[in-house]
């Protein structure tokens, strides 16, 4: 229970950065701290007390181990994490090329 | 599993210096930090796979968030807090906090999942597809939309991002870059 | 973009083919032990940038094109999807449509390590033409005239 807390803390800090922060890198990081959090509560949430990895080695039965549909799904959400954040980073070089600052309240009010 | 604690502590205080540090380049080193702990934790928690993927994938980003910070390392910017603004998303915070202990009361306790559909892919996952890893037997076979989607996402940022970087900055038009031609 | 200094070249020289093995490698035993596609793929692609950081741009993409790299990745994705549209052979999308041979052995379940070496093609040329792109972005940006940026303690 305290593990399961522990995950909706980090995603917390993750959406009090994206909400409160006006720098755009700081916005990009909280994302990358939410995205963490849910690989690590998908982790977690399939653990066994005393499981092995999903790896069956020859004369092993295969019936102790962790569950590998919920790592299999948190594989495919690191490597979307990464697409999301190499768009994001992109976009906000090109904002600063254009606007000369990352604080998002100065974008709305200079001209391109 | 004491180790497993303290390494959530470490996670969480290396995400609030990430978050309220001034400096850029700190801020990001401190992200990196928490990915790295959070390999360990795939480590223990019998996850080597995601322990791998988890710490490329984690340089990889890094490479590219230094990239975008270094060469224009403006110290975060003041211009004094909105006390509304801040008030109100605190106490949204504190609701979902609050929303989130109820609903996780409901679910199973940690160290005995319910495991409906991945005891059959544990049963007859060797069998059937003759792999002896079971999350590639599971993510390329079983489940392979997951990885069709992985897959469909990535080409969507790798030409997305060279679409948003093609072309030129304020520079001097006779050093063009190579992809415009 | 300059390389680095002599010792960081004759290293680099040394260590970067043993990296891209490795990485082939983890790709390549994807469906019998850790690792897979994802992980060999990324780490193929930090080899081509670590030639990248102690060489120089210009050397780099003498190795690796980028067009070439661009068709290498095009390449990945289209394999991937072919080998998930043959999967109808077997009666439905992604069937694993090869016999499954012995387990333990590297030419053994069926299709998984055609889609492991799809994705490590994809991922490897991708990710290093996305890290040439972020380099090769260079600005200047001069601020107007009378407009400072704030910085100050709260």
């Amino acid at each position: 229970m305290i593990i399961y807390l522990a995950c909706i803390a980090l995603l917390l800090i993750g959406i009090y950065c994206v909400a409160v922060k006006k720098n755009l890198i700081k916005i990009i990081i909280g994302l990358v701290i939410m995205e963490y959090a849910v690989n690590l509560f998908l982790v977690v949430l399939g653990y066994r007390r005393c499981g092995v990895d999903p790896i069956v080695l020859p004369g092993m039965a295969a019936k102790v181990c962790v569950d590998p549909m919920l790592q299999a799904m948190a594989l495919s959400v690191i490597m979307i994490g990464l697409a999301t954040t190499l768009l994001l980073v992109a976009i906000a070089m090109r904002i600063y090329e254009r606007f000369g600052t990352f604080d998002i309240t100065k974008i709305r009010n200079l001209k391109g | 599993m004491i180790e497993l604690y303290l390494l959530m502590g470490f996670i969480l205080m290396a995400a609030v210096v990430a978050v309220e540090s001034h400096d850029l380049l700190s801020a990001v080193v401190s992200v990196e930090a928490v990915g790295l702990g959070l390999c360990i934790i795939f480590l223990l928690l019998g996850a080597p796979e995601l322990a791998i993927t988890q710490l490329v994938v984690e340089i990889l980003a890094l490479i590219v968030l230094i990239r975008a910070t270094l060469a224009k390392s403006v110290p975060e910017t003041y211009r004094g807090r909105e006390r509304l603004a801040y008030g109100m998303v605190t106490c949204f915070i504190l609701a979902l906090a609050g929303v989130a202990y109820f609903a996780l009361r409901q679910l199973p306790a940690f160290g005995a999942p319910q495991l409906r559909v991945a005891q059959n892919y544990l049963d007859l996952g060797l069998q059937q597809t003759g792999a002896t890893n079971l999350i590639a037997a599971v993510a390329l076979n079983f489940r392979g939309f997951d990885s069709l989607g992985a897959v469909a996402a990535m080409f969507t940022a790798v030409i997305g991002a060279l679409v948003i970087l093609r072309g030129r900055g304020r520079k001097e038009t006779n050093e063009r870059d190579e992809l415009d031609s | 973009m300059n390389g680095m200094s002599l010792i960081v070249k004759t290293v680099t020289r040394v260590t970067v083919g043993v990296i891209f093995v490795f990485g082939a490698y983890i790709a390549a035993h994807g469906h019998l032990t850790l690792g897979g596609g994802i992980a060999g793929g990324v780490i193929v692609a930090l080899a081509y940038i670590l030639y990248v950081l102690a060489y120089g741009r210009t050397e780099a993409e003498e190795r690796l094109s980028r067009q070439r790299a661009l068709a290498i990745m095009t390449l990945g994705a289209l394999l991937f999807l072919a080998l998930a549209l043959a999967g109808y052979r077997q009666g439905y999308f992604m069937g694993n449509f090869l016999p499954t041979g012995e387990p333990g052995k590297l030419l053994s379940a069926g299709v998984i390590p055609f889609f492991n070496l799809a994705i490590m093609l994809f991922l490897g040329a991708g990710l290093f033409v996305v890290f040439l792109t972020f380099i090769a972005f260079r600005v200047e940006v001069k601020p107007e005239p009378g407009e400072e940026i704030e910085v100050g303690n709260k």
